[in-house]
């Protein structure tokens, strides 16, 4: 439970389609990560997650 | 601050285009289909949507049994290198699964879409294996018990190294599957993390015999013909707080061959002992069962090839709502008593 909360309790300072969190920023939509994979050919990381 | 983006695994993570997803309204199901109640599950794919591989797994103990940090981190890594391959046109492309939306499925749109309700992960499992019941296409003993734990197999992995095997019994030892050993595919297909291996466990027919796993060892790959034991497929469903399951609140063992033939029942039934009994059997005035009963028979059936206990053959055979009659033994004396299964609520 402890690495899942410690998972879950990342820090998030939330703009519009964005998740800022340890200096990473996260989708909050599908279509434009896909977009955005596209674009820089990098790989998607994808987390499903419950809202806490 | 756990992946802060100059640390290992931050460096890793700004490699990746990063997404987070919390409703599952417009997701493709069929393509990221997995066990429906872990509540934090990921996937590292490319633009194309081909995956390259799953983390996540839990058990009925915790949510995070199988979750580890450097496990993490080292799924990150696989996941560059086989996008670097991908790039290269080094890795065979896979065919994508038919894509299947949360809409398609009625009663899932009548109580979330039509309510504006959240659309969470384990509704799109709950409502698909409910609108298989009633279209009899559900097979519980595949869909109700997802994701078969490898323990049961005797395959104990050492969680931050992956699917570094750190401990073998039973069904895998007699297979030759060693500690140390890296667990690199089942039944030919690739498996690069906990969750790949139990998602391809998961996809194996519940009536196999046998499953091939393959194994790097000292350099080198070998492969294992692991017996698949009896009830291979079996796992507590109690954290799967709103399935079909018919709730029955007690828990049960089973007897051994010796106590059956002491008491005369048939070596072969799924006569067994009452462990606990939920509090809430009373309340909801279930059932009479006690801790000590002997439940031989339900609905007068003794047997059953998949039941080893009352408890799972009501779970089995039944569905949930439904009424049984059990015939219990109890203190030396047979007895015939009525137990009423309840539904757990989906959305209220």
């Amino acid at each position: 439970m402890r690495i899942r909360n410690a998972i879950l309790a990342l820090a998030a300072v939330t703009v519009p389609g964005f998740a800022q969190e340890d200096g990473l920023q996260w989708h909050d939509n599908y279509k434009s990560a896909i977009a955005e994979a596209k674009r820089t050919q990098k790989p998607i990381f994808l987390e499903f997650r419950c809202e806490p | 601050m756990l992946s802060p983006a100059d640390s290992p695994r931050g460096k890793l993570l700004t490699q990746y285009v990063l997404a987070r997803i919390t409703r599952m309204d417009d997701i493709d199901v069929g393509l990221f289909d997995r066990d429906w109640n872990n509540t934090l599950y990921f996937f590292a794919l490319n633009a194309n949507e081909q995956i390259y591989f799953r983390y996540g797994g839990r058990d009925s103990e915790s949510p995070d049994t199988f979750l580890n940090l450097n496990s993490l981190e080292l799924a990150l890594a696989k996941g560059l290198e086989l996008h670097k391959q991908y790039q290269e046109g080094k890795l065979a492309k896979a065919e994508r699964p038919k894509p299947v939306f949360p809409r398609e499925f009625p009663l899932l749109v009548e109580r979330t879409f039509a309510r504006n309700a959240c659309v969470e992960c384990h509704l799109i499992g709950d409502f698909i294996n409910q609108h298989r019941e009633l279209d009899g296409t559900l097979d519980k003993v595949t869909h109700m018990f997802r994701s078969p734990d490898p323990r049961t197999l005797g395959i104990h992995v050492d969680i931050p190294k992956g699917l570094v095997v750190k401990e073998v019994r039973e069904a895998a030892k007699d297979a030759g599957i060693a500690p140390g050993d890296r667990i690199a595919s089942l039944e030919g297909v690739p498996v690069w993390t906990f969750a790949d291996f139990q998602y391809r466990l998961d996809k194996l027919p519940r009536k196999s015999e046998f499953v091939r796993i393959g194994l790097e060892r000292a350099g080198s790959v070998v492969e294992a013909k692991l017996a698949l034991p009896v009830r291979w497929w079996y796992t507590d469903l109690r954290f799967r707080q709103m399935t079909i399951d018919p709730r029955v609140y007690f828990d049960s063992r089973p007897l051994s061959e010796q106590r059956k033939r002491e008491l005369g029942l048939e070596p072969a039934g799924f006569a067994s002992e009452v462990t606990h009994v939920d509090a809430f059997a009373e309340m909801v005035k279930s059932h009479g069962l006690k801790a000590g009963d002997i439940v031989i028979a339900v609905d007068g059936v003794r047997t059953d090839p998949d039941a080893n206990t009352a408890e799972l053959f009501i779970k089995l055979r039944r569905k949930a709502g439904d009424s049984v009659t059990l015939e219990v033994m109890r203190g030396g004396r047979k007895m015939q008593m009525p137990l009423r299964t309840y539904r757990m609520a989906f959305r209220k």
